[in-house]
């Protein structure tokens, strides 16, 4: 198991360098620089103005140089410094970090823990009211936009109710609070976003749950479970959904990278500072070193996140090891 | 004295999307105390369906639509859910044809056992682990203590099979129902777990209903046969009665099958 993993790290390597290679040359290529973005603004910016920011930011050398100048410093662990206001890039990064990965993260566990159950019991009274109504539920929440419920919730809830702050992620008076307050305060700001964010997730898992334990109840030895006498409460949450469930780790590892993935006009809609909205404005800035760490560490959870669905897949189904 | 089981007119009908298929129609038959007695027939004569049927653990679309199924005297058609439970595995035990894909993938065969035993004994955990294994011995598992700890895919077909009838003796049931249990396993495998069947049986002593659709193997083991066609008992008596002066041309069918065999 422990030489899977080393070999599974190693492999990883060739990986990343594509993606960084790629995505390199693929924002190289994009049109605008960083440094012309101010003279589209303001004509007044003179040519030797903008020659000066280019040499600044090595913009004057061919890609490749700067490609390897970039990964000299990630060897280092420097991920380099935002052209936009010479700030660190890890640091930008890392402020953001708290809000995207708490939100996705308070989001991933709302949609496994309520769409498990959900998807049992939709499976134990198939064709009931119950499963009638979820799926009713799960096939409209997939098909509505996230932003366009994002906007009719607002209006409900924050608009005409007026029990829910309408954006942002605490109060104007929130650093005069004690500190119950304001946990208080950001989970009372976090309960829209959430829910906006996991409504999809449970829509996808719960149905799916509900197939897994349909298929699994199908199983000959659900059969050998009934003829040894046991409850129909063991049959069902030992037996069949201990088999169940196996689909469903593999899901979780892989939703790990999506930790990360802020969403740019989710993040916009309830003005969240997190990593979605810097990305969208670094690319909008052309700000290479900030783009390529983003990428970069997207690239590394995905691979890192389908290892950890590997992984978590053989400890919970004893037929698969790996060598 | 009054036979173990006895079934009457039974009926099974599955409910299908568009159609109503009759699957058994109308079974009666008869297994007394220490008796071995097969079912034969062809694959979908409804001999699996109608043994489900006397514990009612069949698939969703089957329902029994009439009949009896008295146990001992007492109707299992007519008893709740409930009571049941206490009957499968502790009075009635069955063992299935593929042992592979009817032992749970995820729990180990210790596991398997040991739950059968706590929910039907009411022991500790420590004591059906031990009556686990020493079940395994019964059955003839020279490393009891690697099988008890196995997972099914890590042991042969013939394993699989002893550690399930091991399962299914686990709480000594007074009729054990066995559905081709030999027929995903090779002959030599196949001899040997009907040797430890026969040898168990007197042993322990427990009345056995044999699906098969082999009568080689019926000849062997049997007392009696009842003979399924679509659906209906066509023939039953005497194994040697039958195989002397068979009356029904399934049954005649499946005699030429067993001897066209034998020539090989």
């Amino acid at each position: 198991m422990l030489n899977y993993i080393i070999k599974r790290f190693l492999g990883m390597i060739p990986v990343l360098f594509g993606v960084s290679i790629v995505s390199f040359a693929v924002i190289s290529l994009a049109p605008g620089r960083f440094s012309s973005l101010d003279q589209a603004m303001n004509p007044k910016v003179s040519a030797q103005y903008q020659m000066r920011l280019n040499r600044a930011f090595n913009l004057d050398k061919p890609v490749h140089v700067r490609y390897f100048l970039w990964l000299k410093d990630l060897a280092r662990l420097d991920l380099g410094r935002s052209f936009v206001d010479n700030r660190p890039v890890a640091a930008k990064i890392l402020e953001r970090v708290p809000v995207t990965v708490g939100i996705n993260a308070l989001s991933l566990l709302v949609v496994f823990l309520v769409a498990i159950p959900v998807g049992i019991r939709a499976a134990t009274k198939e064709g009931g009211a119950f499963d009638t109504a979820t799926a009713v539920f799960s096939f409209v929440m997939l098909s509505v936009p996230a932003f366009w419920l994002a906007l009719l919730l607002m209006q409900l809830f924050c608009i005409h109710l007026g029990w829910l702050p309408i954006s942002g992620l605490h109060s104007l008076d929130f650093d005069y609070f004690p500190p119950v307050r304001r946990f208080l305060d950001v989970a009372w700001h976090l309960i829209l976003p959430v829910f906006v964010s996991s409504v999809a997730g449970l829509a996808v898992i719960s149905r799916y749950m509900r197939s897994s334990i349909l298929e699994a109840l199908q199983q000959p030895y659900i059969y050998t479970a009934l003829a040894k006498g046991l409850p129909q409460r063991t049959v069902l949450y030992k037996h069949a959904l201990r088999n169940a469930l196996l689909p469903i780790v593999t899901l979780a590892g892989l939703s790990i990278p999506g930790l990360l993935g802020g969403s740019v006009i989710f993040e916009s809609i309830f003005a969240l500072p997190g990593l979605g909205q810097l990305f969208f404005q670094a690319v909008m800035a052309r700000d290479i070193p900030l783009i390529m760490a983003e990428v970069v560490l997207g690239a590394l959870l995905t691979v890192a996140g389908n290892l950890i669905a590997d992984i978590s897949y053989a400890c919970v189904d004893p037929r698969i090891r790996y060598k | 004295m009054s036979p173990l089981l006895e079934v009457k007119g039974l009926k099974v009908d599955f409910h299908l999307e568009n159609r109503i298929v009759h699957a058994v129609e109308g079974v009666d038959l008869q297994v007394r105390r220490n008796e071995t007695v097969v079912l034969a027939g062809e694959s979908g004569s409804g001999k699996t369906i109608t043994t489900l049927a006397l514990t009612r653990i069949l698939p969703a679309p089957a329902r029994i639509v009439a009949g009896q199924v008295l146990l001992e005297g007492r109707d299992m058609l007519a008893l709740e859910e409930k009571k049941l439970y206490s009957i499968r595995g502790g009075v009635i035990a069955y063992i299935f044809q593929e042992p592979a894909s009817f032992l749970n993938p995820v729990l180990t065969i210790g596991e398997q056992i040991v739950e059968a035993v706590i929910w039907h004994q009411r022991l500790g955990r420590q004591e059906a682990q031990d009556q686990g294994r020493e079940l395994l011995r019964q059955v003839r598992i020279a490393e009891a203590d690697r099988v008890f700890n196995s997972f099914p895919h890590q042991l042969s077909g013939g394993m699989n099979q002893r550690a399930f009838i091991a399962m299914a003796l686990a709480c000594k049931p007074s009729l054990l129902i066995a559905d081709e249990p030999t027929t995903s396993l090779d002959v030599t495998i196949e001899a040997e777990i009907l040797k430890l069947l026969t040898e168990l049986k007197e042993k322990v002593g427990f009345s056995l209903l044999f699906i098969t659709h082999n009568l080689a193997i019926a000849r062997k083991i049997s007392q009696r046969i009842y003979v399924m066609y679509r659906g209906r008992v066509v023939e039953n008596g005497l194994t040697e009665d039958i195989f002397k002066d068979p009356k029904h041309f399934h049954t005649r069918e499946l005699i030429a099958a067993y001897h066209k065999i034998g020539k090989l």
